[in-house]
């Protein structure tokens, strides 16, 4: 099942509601199909393919391809190998180093944090749960207000608890969730006053 | 990008214009608003094709490199073709304008959260965004000033600064951008008075 489908989406709504019944803070939840374009390293595996056809035409004795088709050959290799490498994340996951996904995510992340608004609440009491499946990666940014009550470490032990277990993506979501909620309640604490400002429908981006 | 003595003139100019109005402004200058790594691999794949084409149409009529040489002499254009589509020229004929716009659009709004520009009790904060590669520059206002500088008049400023920052003196282009984008904010958002900076940087040089 997907975490785009919408039984996880509801499931994903609930657990936000759920997770601000316990605080005044505000939880917004992101996904994302990618983080960045890994657009060369599809153009470097065309190109990689269509050098290793070129190589194989030339010395293999057990090719023999007329000069009038080398050109056309290696062209659709580049192409198919091109094409190929944007529909399986593994041939990307070989091709960039994971320091540059894990970048990409950070990036990926502000600018979410940005154009959710997120930091739009009255008293900056609102955090951001940011997943980026491509990269199968999940970063946390919280808003100035929070920043001033929750030590950052906080935000470190709930990735590590929710996402290091390798459970499937949607029940980490919804542990990380739970977790946040968690980790807010006694430091954050819900009040009267206390109003939902910000949709607790995931963001799918 | 910019000496110590521009930098200092940058921050003076932002600093007086912190008189006038209680928008708080901040400045970032970046040499390109994304890495355009696909332009590399296309440059590479454009002059390899251009290489084993001749190559091939040399063997067709006798006088061309053993067979043996064609497919690194290909490799080898694909590496002097990625290489020279690093150049800033390069990388504007080989992108779409649209796609460096959102590019510039996306970095500034990074660069926003990143400075803190966002981060103001008062919502006041406003960063204006310049982007070297892409000669843009952007103005990331917050919930405070948003609405209060757009509109007709400030996209010819932004057109005007646009071309002054493709221009040979960066530092004159800074100052105007700060001039013009300080007139605006001095009648949206004149100063009032009270409160002091909150943004730790005036001005903010990205790698």
């Amino acid at each position: 099942m997907s975490i785009r489908d919408p039984g996880v989406i509801a499931r994903i709504e609930a657990a936000v509601a759920a997770a601000e019944e316990k605080t005044s803070a505000e939880v917004v939840v992101a996904i994302a199909r990618s983080s960045g374009g890994y657009r060369d390293a599809d153009l470097l595996a065309g190109a990689i393919a269509s050098l290793a056809a070129l190589s194989l035409i030339v010395y293999s004795p057990h090719f023999d391809v007329r000069h009038g088709l080398v050109l056309p050959i290696a062209a659709v290799v580049f192409l198919a190998a091109t094409a190929l490498s944007s529909r399986l994340p593994g041939v990307r996951r070989l091709l960039t180093t994971s320091a540059r996904r894990r970048r990409q995510v950070v990036l990926a992340a502000k600018l979410a944090f940005f154009e959710e608004r997120v930091a739009a609440t009255r008293d900056r009491l609102a955090v951001l749960l940011y997943v980026s499946l491509e990269e199968g990666e999940v970063e946390i940014l919280s808003d100035t207000g929070l920043d001033a009550r929750v030590p950052r470490e906080t935000w470190r032990a709930v990735t590590e608890r929710a996402f290091g277990s390798g459970a499937p993506l949607e029940e980490a979501v919804v542990a990380g969730i739970n977790e946040i909620g968690r980790a807010l309640a006694p430091l954050v604490p819900k009040t009267v006053e206390d109003r939902d400002e910000l949709p607790n429908r995931p963001r799918i981006r | 990008m910019l000496g110590d003595a521009a930098r200092a003139k940058v921050e003076a100019a932002i600093e007086a214009l912190e008189k006038r109005t209680d928008a708080e402004v901040t400045v970032a200058i970046a040499p390109s608003s994304g890495s355009y790594r696909s332009v590399d691999h296309a440059g590479g794949a454009i002059l390899a094709a251009l290489v084993l084409t001749a190559l091939l149409m040399g063997h067709f009529h006798g006088r061309s490199v053993p067979e043996e040489w064609i497919p690194p002499l290909t490799a080898l254009a694909y590496v002097v073709g990625a290489a020279a589509a690093r150049g800033s020229w390069a990388r504007r004929l080989l992108t779409r304008a649209g796609t460096r716009s959102r590019q510039v659009r996306e970095a500034a709004r990074i660069a926003f959260v990143d400075a803190g520009t966002g981060a103001t009790r008062k919502r006041d904060g406003v960063l204006v965004y310049i982007s070297l590669l892409e000669r843009a520059v952007l103005v990331v206002p917050d919930l405070g000033v948003e609405g209060k500088l757009e509109g007709a008049s400030w996209q010819a400023i932004s057109r005007e600064l646009a071309l002054a920052v493709s221009g040979p003196d960066l530092e004159a282009a800074l100052l105007r951008a700060i001039e013009k984008t300080g007139e605006k904010l001095a009648l949206a958002l004149p100063r009032t008075g009270s409160g002091a900076r909150e943004t730790p940087r005036r001005l903010v040089v990205l790698a």
